[in-house]
């Protein structure tokens, strides 16, 4: 089991303006999987997600991340491990706007310690493979928002990580930049790879493993969700 | 590295330009004051430096010649003679005058008088722009700052303590802040200054400067023991004498100005990290979510105070060299002395600047929670 929740609580604020955003979930995602969180809004996916990247500690309840209690890690550990192990992938893109594609995708492995002459030629790889050859050297600015979120998924897979987290890929995309994202992400899933991807799109399903349903902070059998 | 500090810093030109401009003039502003300092201590020690003497010998409890005022009898010269290690003993006779400049009227301006043996030359002045070097009676050196203010050239009169000299040399390096030197035949000294039995030093030359230390205790003592209270100090003492009263008054006024200076730079360099760091503050909180740790913030930061301190020293020395050396053509007693030490103090100013300037960004880089990445 490549990540796990037992129980994970977050609740927002406190007293008459605590908002339990998480309430009691558990669940877990295999290696190899991809899993989709389906939910309303303001159902609390995002801050799910949040939760098992380890940027957010949880009220009460525990997080494994291949086999390790995060929960209990310090703030320098858990930046080891989002740079390691998870690659982030947004609604907004979240490009930085002063570099270019090829620097974007550049970053975390530069952040990882990796040479710049391997972080370029990797970057400039993935970027070729998926179809922005000749828009490694724009802005983000430059760049369509198909572009921009296909760099945003070179970004978060180019340091090889085992599992994605998104949120909201294809929010910000038409239905079809949408599902060439959704490609990109299904082909990095497998050989020990997961993904886990926080969307009420329900395009997104059709290339899922598996469907999480959440509502009021609380994870639902398939069957009571509607 | 893809340097995301100094492609953050580039993308807005216009406030790079600013903060590198604030920081040339702070630049300019230290290097000017440090200048003037050095420049100060050139010159005034200018002629202890270029004196044949390796000892001053004056009445007790002398230190510098602004402090302290020496008066000793004259002849004293034999007797110092006799001290073993002494190879030649000449009289200084100096003072500050108002000089009259006959060619134009009502100008008056301090000189400081020198007569000197004009036969040895030693005291008189070593480098001559023009005219000679060795006046004869009735005639002066003049120093060249003097007689461009002036207007004076060789054959033009000036008038000191009544007597009436006639320019025959013009000299260079001779002028010390506020007064030039003038020299002239000690005879001719002496009557300015209406002193025939007193003289204000002796300078004395040694065979071996090794020993000047033994020898000027061996001159005191000699002296003492006939009734002489006299203070002997080496060049050296004599130079860090002075440079002990310039020190002290330049941690009065140059060094207040020369902080201000320093604090404009850590201002303006602190000023534009943080809009820039403020700016960009939502990608530093993906950095940070990617996994970016504090070291990688912090060398951002630094990397854009570097840059901003380094652009602004280059434009700023460069600037401020030049006008060391245009500047002297128009006002030469405007004398800013830019040395290589004074280039490295500016230096580590503008580094620690730089370090002072990233504290409050670099805090504010740690408080960024990266969990915001997630929120719309
Ligand atoms: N930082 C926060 N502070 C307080 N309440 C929050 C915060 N983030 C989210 N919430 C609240 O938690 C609930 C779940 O939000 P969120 O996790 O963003 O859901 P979703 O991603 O499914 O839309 C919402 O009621 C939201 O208002
Ligand atoms: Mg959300």
């Amino acid at each position: 089991m490549l990540i796990e929740a037992k129980g994970v609580t977050k609740v927002y604020g406190s007293g008459r303006t605590a908002v339990r955003a998480v309430n009691g979930v558990s669940f877990s995602i295999d290696r190899g999987e991809l899993v989709l969180l389906m939910g309303p809004s303001g159902s609390g996916k995002t801050t799910l997600l949040t939760l098992i990247s380890g940027l957010l500690k949880p009220t009460s309840g525990e997080i494994y991340i291949d086999g390790v209690e995060i929960t209990e890690l310090s703030q320098k550990e858990l930046a080891r491990l989002r740079l390691e192990k998870i690659g982030f992938i947004f609604q907004h893109f979240n490009l930085l706007s002063a570099l270019t594609a090829l620097e974007n995708v550049m970053m975390p492995l530069i952040i990882k310690g990796v040479s710049k002459e391997e972080a370029r030629t990797r970057a400039e790889e993935l970027l070729a493979a998926f179809g922005l050859a000749g828009r490694m050297h724009h802005l983000p600015e430059d760049l369509s928002g198909g572009e921009q979120q296909r760099v945003a998924v070179a970004r978060a897979v180019v340091t090889e990580p085992e599992i994605i987290i998104a949120d909201e890929p294809t929010a910000n995309l038409d239905s079809k930049k949408g599902r060439e994202v959704m490609e990109l992400i299904r082909e990095r899933v497998g050989q020990g790879k997961s993904a886990i991807i926080a969307s009420h799109d329900p395009r997104v399903k059709s290339f899922a493993d598996r469907v999480l349903y959440m509502e009021d902070g609380m994870l639902k059998a398939p069957e009571e969700y509607q | 590295m893809v340097s995301i500090a100094r492609k953050n810093l580039f993308h807005d030109r216009g406030r790079l330009l600013i903060s590198v401009g604030g920081v040339a003039f702070a630049t300019m502003l230290m290097m000017t004051l440090i200048g003037v300092y050095y420049g100060i201590f050139t010159e005034s020690t200018m002629y202890l430096k270029k004196t044949r003497a390796d000892l001053w010998v004056g009445q007790e409890g002398i230190h510098d010649t602004w402090h302290t005022y020496s008066l000793l009898p004259k002849g004293l010269d034999t007797e110092i003679m006799q001290v073993g290690g002494v190879k030649e003993v000449h009289e200084f006779i100096g003072r500050a005058v108002m000089a009259e400049v006959s060619k134009v009227s009502e100008s008056k301006e301090t000189v400081f008088i020198i007569g000197f043996d004009t036969s040895s030359g030693v005291g008189g002045p070593w480098e001559i722009i023009k005219g000679k070097k060795i006046p004869r009676r009735g005639q002066v050196v003049v120093d060249r700052v003097f007689a461009m203010r002036k207007g004076i050239d060789i054959g033009d009169t000036i008038k000191a303590g009544g007597v009436e000299l006639t320019v025959v040399g013009i000299s260079k390096d001779t002028f010390v802040l506020v007064y030039s030197y003038a020299f002239v035949t000690k005879e001719d000294a002496a009557e300015i200054f209406g002193a025939r039995d007193f003289l204000n030093y002796y300078m004395v030359e040694v065979e071996n400067p090794f020993f000047a230390k033994k020898i000027a205790t061996n001159i005191e003592n000699r002296l003492r023991a006939r009734g002489i209270k006299a203070d002997v100090l080496t060049k050296q003492e004599f130079i860090d004498n002075h440079k002990e009263v310039i020190d002290e008054s330049f941690s009065v006024i140059l060094l207040p100005l020369v902080l201000i200076g320093f604090f404009i730079g850590v201002t303006v360099i602190g000023l534009t990290l943080y809009t820039a760091t403020l700016e960009k503050i939502k990608e530093y909180a993906i950095l940070k979510a990617i996994g970016a740790g504090e070291g990688f913030m912090v060398r951002i930061v630094m990397e854009q105070a570097f840059t901003i301190g380094i652009l602004g020293f280059l434009c700023g020395a460069a600037l401020s060299l030049a006008a060391a050396r245009l500047v002297p053509a128009v006002a030469p007693e405007f004398y800013v002395e830019i040395n290589s030490s004074n280039l490295v103090v500016s230096f580590v100013a503008i580094i620690a600047m730089s370090i002072f300037a990233s504290l409050v960004p670099i805090r504010k880089l740690e408080r960024v929670d990266p969990a915001t990445v997630f929120q719309a």
